[in-house]
């Protein structure tokens, strides 16, 4: 069965403009199951399109690592030679402080998408759009399990049922996506965007849905309401090094 | 006098005979009061709702303007501005009214259309957008048309503006101080406009 493919805004396949194509993955799978086509968010939608590479440093001092080396002692040698400095010279060990590379934070992306449908036709894709997220960003009961959200505490005569053999102690990883830029070329032929950095496999670890971006709750006749806002944060799985930086992430 | 300017950009030689030819080149002077505006339904909801006659009756119209959302840059001495979106503005329509009150009716039941009184859920917008084409018309009609031996009209420039749907209708003050015709002033917003019959 083919991956489902959802769009929004439905013109914007037809004819031109930029968009961002999210593609959920299984765990370790390189078979899409979804994509999801989105307008890359503008200003009026308020979502910025920020790559952040944030490196952390620690504070390291390097005369303390020197004595507490030699001491064999560690925090005992360079307090010990500090106040033996400051006896006998009246002056204290520079502790000469440089920071040292430790660790670099995974990247996170975040998209806030305002979509408002001109058609019942759009509503419907958007309301795709979001249960299909929602769902492939979620963690899934094993097997046939199922857990009715109504039903509160398990209670002493659905234990049975709720461990038996349809129940599950396990969930199922949710899906891990990749998002890729894309543009109308000079040939009006679809092209991967390369002016803007890779984003490498992802997990959706946030997922926000407001049904009242305006501030005010209206809606079509139908009762589905006349602007939605999506709000996706996603993490790389990986750290992003020099050599994946050379490669266009 | 003017001993610290050069003289060498200087425009020369102007004069009435060459100001007289540009402007007969080009078709002699447009006026604003050659036009025609005609609104053309799109959406399913008002496909019937429009009065046929409703050209007649539009007075006054902007012919419309486009303008850029920019980006302040400034390196180092003066700062400079560049493009990052194209903007609209509204389009303003004036219409006279007859005793019927088909124009304002019209109107209402399109405002009506989109967000009805009696539920006040709104439509969605594909079933109640128009094109509103707007033509800017010659001083001198075309070739006879010898069916109605009526000039044909001449359109010298025209814009279409799409995706276009009323946001205000304006009140309408009326006082026995005023025997003025009665006219209705209509705010209308689009998503964007072109020229599909210009040909440059």
């Amino acid at each position: 069965m083919p991956a489902a493919r959802y769009y929004f805004p439905l013109v914007q396949d037809q004819t031109q403009g930029s968009w961002m194509n999210i593609s959920a993955f299984a765990p370790s799978s390189a078979t899409v199951a979804l994509t999801v086509s989105l307008f890359i968010p503008g200003a009026i939608s308020g979502s910025n399109l920020t790559f952040t590479s944030r490196h952390e440093y620690s504070e390291t001092k390097v005369t303390k690592a020197a004595v507490d080396a030699a001491s064999g002692i560690t925090g005992v040698g360079f307090g010990a030679a500090q106040a033996v400095g400051q006896m006998a010279f009246g002056s204290t060990l520079n502790p000469k402080v440089e920071v040292l590379y430790r660790d670099t934070d995974l990247r996170t992306f975040e998209f806030v998408y305002i979509m408002s449908p001109a058609s019942r036709q759009e509503q419907t894709m958007i309301q795709n759009i979001i249960q299909s997220l929602r769902m492939y960003a979620a963690p899934t009961l094993s097997g046939s399990a199922y857990s009715d959200p109504r039903q509160g505490y398990i209670g002493t005569d659905a234990q049975a049922q709720y461990l038996g053999i349809n129940s599950s102690y396990l969930f199922d990883s949710p899906n891990e996506f990749v998002i890729d830029f894309y543009y109308y070329d000079e040939n009006g032929a679809l092209a991967v965007n390369k002016n803007i950095p890779y984003i490498g496999r992802c997990v959706l670890e946030g997922i926000e849905v407001m049904y009242n971006p305006n501030g005010e709750w209206s809606t079509f006749s139908d009762g589905s309401p006349i602007a939605t806002q999506l709000h996706l944060a996603f993490r790389e799985m990986r750290v992003i090094d020099g050599k994946n930086i050379a490669n266009g992430y | 006098m003017g001993n610290n300017f050069s003289q060498s950009n200087v425009p020369q030689y102007l004069d009435i005979q060459s100001l007289r030819s540009a402007f007969t080149k080009a078709g002699d002077v447009a006026k604003g009061c050659r036009f025609a505006a005609v609104i053309r339904p799109n959406g399913d909801k008002i496909l019937n709702l429009i009065p046929r006659d409703l050209i007649y009756m539009c007075e006054s119209v902007e012919f419309p303007g486009r303008g850029f959302d920019v980006t302040q840059i400034r390196y180092w001495g003066a700062g400079q501005v560049f493009p990052n979106n194209t903007l609209y503005e509204t389009s303003n329509m004036s219409f006279i009214c007859r005793q019927d009150s088909v124009e304002r009716a019209f109107f209402d039941n399109w405002m009506d259309i989109i967000n009805p009184t009696t539920s006040f859920t709104f439509e969605y917008p594909e079933n109640y957008y128009a094109t509103i084409q707007i033509y800017h018309l010659s001083e001198v009609g075309g070739p006879v048309d010898p069916s109605t031996r009526q000039p044909s009209y001449q359109g010298i420039y025209g814009w279409s503006l799409y995706k276009a749907w009323p946001t205000l209708i304006a009140p309408q003050q009326v006082t026995w101080a005023d025997q003025d015709i009665l006219r209705l002033q209509v705010t209308l917003t689009y998503k964007y406009w072109d020229r599909p019959d210009y040909n440059p």
